[in-house]
């Protein structure tokens, strides 16, 4: 049974993960911005829950140490909160950009930073960070997101590179188009959403846009015994739609 | 320990090393196996395995042996291409013979088993390549090997685009320094030429310090061919203790 800590996941591929930790049996601490959401998928699924904002400078810590009360330690650290703000170039704000930065990066590098004493004393610890396709590729509008998604690849790598040592793996996932409502503002964006949605479809090899079962898949590798000589590396889960 | 249930994998390259390992470890998570290579694989010690002899080079051999299997009732709906061989040398030391011999085997081979089992994969499938560090990466004496390596992650690619309509999934693992029979080898003959132990450069340059063993590699493959990784396709996964961080 492994201790596990999920940043952002009260819907979607957090969301997601959370259920199948919890139905291998692991103990799951809950960190994420939606109070309702979040107290009642923990209640659902008897996950612990605490409220919290990564793009505040004191909750990574906050979180750790309430994960910590709930849970006497960390085997997973699952770090998947992120926002995605559109807009076109000429109408990003100094504070639009701070917030990407602020919640998509800073807010996992903290994290990190605060569990990794409790994450040494794990016999297989490992931290999975949230990248995406997006790290690969661009899009129009999304400065922020792709900015902040590249930069994570760079943190996995120097992290994993220092927390070696420690016996702690550091890993990315990187999803493609998975349809959750995090896409929203992306759809929003496209001038023809509906028809946007099935031109992407027919893209993909695999015809079709990734369901969060499909990433906790990824994440439940990633935290599991198989993978412990993968990391500093990054696992795509696409459907293809990154490797044409 | 279930994640293959009902399923059936053939493995080349399965005598010894990371392909062995794979079809331990696939059978431990309950999947038929089928090891094939180019001597009798030792099966004694595995549940329901079936050996077989392969020369992966031999298109004709290969069909026949699907066929025989088909025979038998075995369809393979997991397919590890994993025979390999290496031979290194300076680019100017390299024979053309021996550089057309590791193309031959490790990519040309890895082709026509992977096509032979797409073919006859009617309900969807897996296909699960051995590439290598040196498919993304070169280095000092692999000019042949890093040539068939490269070669076998892009028609990864390639076949991950054609084979996706049809439910198949095709993907790669990249072992970074495993120690395998292979590299024993290697390092005794450089230990008996009086030469340093390859060992201690590698080492340095590896996060967590060590060599990886097949056995913690052979997790990737059944973490592949299992329902966890239904939208993975087109990927090499590298496992390398760090190494290409470094």
């Amino acid at each position: 049974m492994k201790k596990v800590l999920i940043a952002g996941g009260a819907s979607g591929i957090g969301r997601a993960s959370l259920e199948n930790f919890r139905s291998q049996g692991d103990a799951v601490f809950l960190a994420d911005i939606d109070m309702p959401a979040g107290a009642a998928l923990a209640k659902a699924t008897g996950a612990h829950f605490l409220q919290a904002d990564l793009g505040c400078a004191e909750d990574p810590a906050r979180v750790v140490a309430g994960c910590l009360e709930a849970l006497g330690g960390i085997d997973t650290l699952f770090v998947n909160a992120a926002v995605l703000a559109s807009a076109p170039l000429r109408d990003w704000t100094h504070e639009m950009w701070e917030r990407s930065l602020s919640v998509n990066l800073s807010g996992p590098f903290f994290l990190v930073q605060a569990a990794a004493e409790a994450l040494r004393r794990s016999d297989n610890a490992s931290v999975i960070l949230t990248a995406s396709t997006g790290a690969l590729r661009g899009h129009a509008q999304m400065h922020g997101y792709h900015a902040t998604k590249t930069g994570l690849i760079g943190l996995v790598r120097s992290l994993a590179d220092e927390l070696a040592p420690d016996g702690i793996r550091v890993n990315a996932v990187l999803p493609g188009f998975i349809d959750t409502p995090f896409n929203a503002p992306f759809w929003a964006a496209q001038a023809n959403p509906a028809e946007a949605e099935r031109a992407l479809a027919a893209s993909i090899p695999m015809r079709r846009q990734g369901q969060p079962h499909d990433v906790a898949g990824v994440v439940a590798f990633l935290a599991s015994d198989a993978s412990r000589y993968v990391t500093g590396t990054q696992i795509v889960v696409d459907g293809g739609y990154s490797a044409v | 320990m279930d994640l293959l249930n009902g399923k059936t994998a053939l493995i080349t390259g399965a005598a010894r090393g990371i392909g062995r390992a794979v079809a331990v470890a696939m059978a431990q998570h309950g999947a038929r196996v089928i090891l094939a290579d180019v001597t009798q694989p030792e099966v004694d010690d595995i549940a329901g395995a079936v050996p077989i002899i392969l020369d992966v080079t031999d298109e004709d051999a290969t069909e026949r042996a699907y066929d025989a299997l088909a025979a038998k009732g075995l369809t393979p709906d997991v397919v590890v291409p994993n025979a390999g061989i290496l031979h290194l040398a300076s680019t100017l030391d390299m024979p053309t013979d021996k550089f057309a011999a590791v193309l031959d085997v490790n990519l040309t081979g890895a082709f026509l088993t992977a096509r032979a089992g797409a073919k006859r994969m009617t309900a969807g499938g897996r296909i699960i390549f051995t590439a290598s560090l040196f498919a993304i990466r070169g280095g000092a004496g692999n000019v042949a090997y890093s040539a068939s390596k490269f070669g076998v992650a892009g028609m990864m690619e390639s076949m991950a685009a054609d084979l996706a309509p049809a439910g198949i999934a095709v993907n790669a693992v990249g072992p970074g320094q495993i120690m395998t029979e292979m590299i024993e080898k290697l390092v005794a003959t450089r230990l008996a030429d009086g030469l340093p132990d390859p060992r201690e450069r590698l080492l340095a340059r590896i996060p967590m310090g060590r060599m990886g063993t097949p056995q913690e590699l052979a997790g990737t493959y059944v973490w592949l061919a299992s329902d966890l990784a239904s939208y993975v396709t087109g990927q090499t996964i590298i496992v390398d203790g760090g190494w290409q961080v470094g």
